[in-house]
């Protein structure tokens, strides 16, 4: 009886909790009404979220059977989102109480090891399937096909602009004298020529003299330098998930128009997480010529919560349904290796350097692909064909986009950030894209790392930022062991340029190579 | 390479050439949703399994004067019939199809290939009995207004 009267008392108490609750939300005040008009978009947090039951799903279990499943649908279930944010939320809050940054990268990766020979032989049909497990798509080192550039703007979510590079680097006027011997005399031992006959290896040592030369040319100046730390071939790794990628599982029914979502009896694709979230992993083992790293980080370009940072990455004339294929029509593959996030420096080692200020990377392989795209025999002569200038050029824009992605990437992850904590201060870091004569400038700012979810109730307008500015040439012409430019030189305050050929490299390159260096 | 039987070469003669071998190609129709959708300058073949990627970027630049850029080929394993579904380990193979090759052409940027519609006629037919479908879904929508649903008795009582 005593238990009985506990029960009823505590009833009470909740159903007069419940009636308090009601009536404050029947009569809302005028004040409320206002906030609510000037809330932005109703956006899901952690606080906001609850743990449903554990019999949801983030799909539809089956068509609704009577009328009462099709009128009235459970909240939870009429789309997935209670659940997939929960687990979200969830996720993060396991990562942010991991103490080290390698547990928290090891958290977060969708790495999932093969099934072992053993694991294989010994599973009988009483036990559960083996599902295949998780890979990453490869993304190559160059781009393996030639119209990639709107890919790669989406699997990074990245806005770019191809504009000129000068305001960024306003105020630094570096001597550069001396770096133009230099470098003349380098490219004259390494027999470089007119750099038709060059190969990778060969591109990426001379980028890396490059850099040497014009750190040595200003280092006098620059006592800032003496702190950096450059690393030759470095490795670069990140690998991160991107969501949208639903319309995989897409299917039309024979003898119909009618377009299903097949969820059930059909395989997951490759990438996706178990639950067919269409959440695709990827990963870009990147390889650096060279890599100049520093303890502080350079200035943002625009804060986190500004507008710059919130304009979309597509215009509205883009329709994304005409982008997105699987990728393997981009030439990805999957790759079945262990993932890290690698900036030049694994989590565990102790650097110390850990913001990458300058990364410059060789375009060379992106010259043989080109030629092979045109059905030509050899590399030369590239630049004759309007197409293949093109090809060449949206080659080196998305290789910036992906290269400068990833660094960004890996450095917010190693400084505790990851798809599920998205980052709280924009990471910003240069780039020099070159194939050892056309050299493209990138300044890149990481602003979200969360693309990984895509639900109701999940609002993130945040988009990366990539400006490029390219191709400059190095020089114009070559003719026994001397380089010649064609400089534009303006004439008078109107702004009229004139063309003058002037013996030596092209000076704007060895400029603003040297401005990145010296650049805050 | 031909059909035709070359004559034995003997020491002297000229190098053997074949013009026009009996390689062929066919234009394979691939889904417009899913995991298979192909860009509309991609255009998917399937093609004799002797052709390499060389001979398919030959094939289409010479002959129809096509603008190719990139070819990926895919050979996909004919069925197999076993004695026995069930037994992984010590079933034999009855038959096995030939295997396909494929091949994924990817024209210049601006490129597009539509598949000709060859059965058009067909789907107004499918459109017609979607239409009769509809109307026969919109008379039970109407009598839906009509019943009382806080009564609901069972069909062979009401009818």
């Amino acid at each position: 009886m005593h238990g009985l009267k506990r029960i009823l008392s505590r009833r009470t108490v909740a159903r007069g909790k419940a009636t308090t609750v009601a009536a404050q939300s029947l009569q809302p005040s005028t004040e409320a009404v206002e906030s609510q008009s000037l809330q932005p978009e109703k956006t899901a947090n952690a606080s906001s979220t609850y743990r449903p039951p554990y019999y949801r799903k983030v799909h539809k279990h089956h068509e609704p059977k009577h009328m009462l499943q099709e009128e009235f649908i459970n909240a939870g279930d009429a789309s997935g989102a209670g659940v997939r944010l929960f687990d979200y939320y969830k996720t993060a809050e396991i990562v942010n109480s991991m103490p080290t940054i390698a547990e928290k990268i090891d958290a977060v990766s969708p790495y999932e090891r093969p099934w072992t020979r053993a694991e294989k032989t010994w599973r009988r049909d009483w036990h559960p399937s083996l599902m295949a497990t998780r890979k990453a798509w490869g993304i190559p080192a160059t781009p393996a096909h030639f119209d990639t550039l709107d890919y790669y703007k989406y699997l990074t979510k990245t806005r770019v602009e191809n504009a000129s590079l000068d305001e960024y680097y306003h105020g630094l006027r570096p001597p550069i004298a001396d770096l133009q011997n230099k470098f003349q005399n380098t490219l004259n031992s390494t027999n470089f020529g007119n750099g038709d006959s060059s190969n990778d290896e060969s591109t990426q040592k001379l980028l890396g003299f490059l850099l040497d030369e014009a750190m040595g040319g200003i280092a006098h100046n620059v006592a800032r330098l003496s702190d950096h730390r450059v690393a030759y071939d470095v490795e670069s790794e990140a690998f991160w998930i991107r969501s949208g990628f639903m319309f995989l599982y897409d299917e039309q029914e024979i003898g119909t128009r009618d377009i299903k979502r097949r969820l059930h009896n059909f395989p997951k694709f490759i990438g996706d997480d178990r639950r067919k979230l269409g959440e695709l992993a990827f990963v870009h083992r990147d390889k650096l010529a060279s890599q100049v790293r520093s303890r502080e980080p350079i200035t943002p370009m625009h804060p986190l919560d500004s507008e710059d940072a919130l304009l979309p990455v597509f215009d509205d004339s883009v329709n994304l349904e005409d982008l997105l294929y699987s990728p393997k029509v981009y030439n990805l593959w999957p790759d079945e290796s262990p993932l890290w996030q690698c900036p030049g420096y694994h989590a565990d080692s102790g650097e110390t350097h850990l913001y990458g200020v300058l990364g410059v990377k060789s375009l060379r392989s992106l010259r043989k692909r080109v030629a092979y795209w045109m059905g030509r025999d050899n590399e030369q002569d590239l630049e004759s064909s309007d197409e293949c200038k093109q090809m060449l050029d949206d080659g080196a824009r998305s290789q910036a986009i992906i290269s400068m992605f990833t660094t960004l990437c890996a450095q917010a992850h190693n400084h505790g950030f990851t798809q599920f904590n998205d980052v709280t201060r924009p990471f910003t870091s240069q780039m020099i894209l070159s194939d050892g004569i056309n050299f493209y400038f990138a300044v890149g700012q990481l602003n979200t790392l969360a693309i990984n979810v895509q639900c109701d109730g999940f609002v993130n307008p945040r988009t990366n930022y990539i400006r490029i500015d390219g191709p400059h040439r190095l020089f114009d012409s070559y003719q026994d062991g001397k380089y010649s430019t064609v400089q534009e030189v303006s004439v008078n305050a109107e702004k009229k340029t004139q063309k003058k050929v002037s013996e030596g490299l092209n000076e704007k390159v060895l400029e603003r190579v040297t401005q990145m260096l010296m650049k805050q | 390479m031909t059909s035709r039987l070359a004559r034995l070469w003997q020491p002297g003669n000229p190098q053997r050439r074949t013009f026009l071998p009996d390689f062929w190609m066919a234009v394979v129709e691939s889904p417009s949703v899913g995991r298979n959708k192909l860009p509309p300058n991609c255009v998917k073949f399937e093609v004799d399994p002797r052709m390499s990627r060389h001979d398919i970027r030959e094939y289409l630049t010479k002959i129809y004067d096509l603008p190719v850029r990139d070819v990926r080929t895919e050979v996909q394993m004919g069925d197999i019939i076993w004695n026995s579904k069930l037994d992984y380990q010590y079933r034999k193979a009855m038959w096995k199809d030939e295997d396909k090759k494929f091949a994924y052409v990817f024209m210049s940027k601006g490129f597009t290939f539509s598949f000709p519609k060859m059965f058009e006629a067909l789907e107004e037919d499918i459109e017609l009995v979607k239409a009769m479908k509809q109307q026969e879904e919109l008379k039970d929508k109407l009598n839906e207004r009509f019943a009382n649903r806080n009564r609901r008795v069972g069909n062979f009582l009401g009818s």
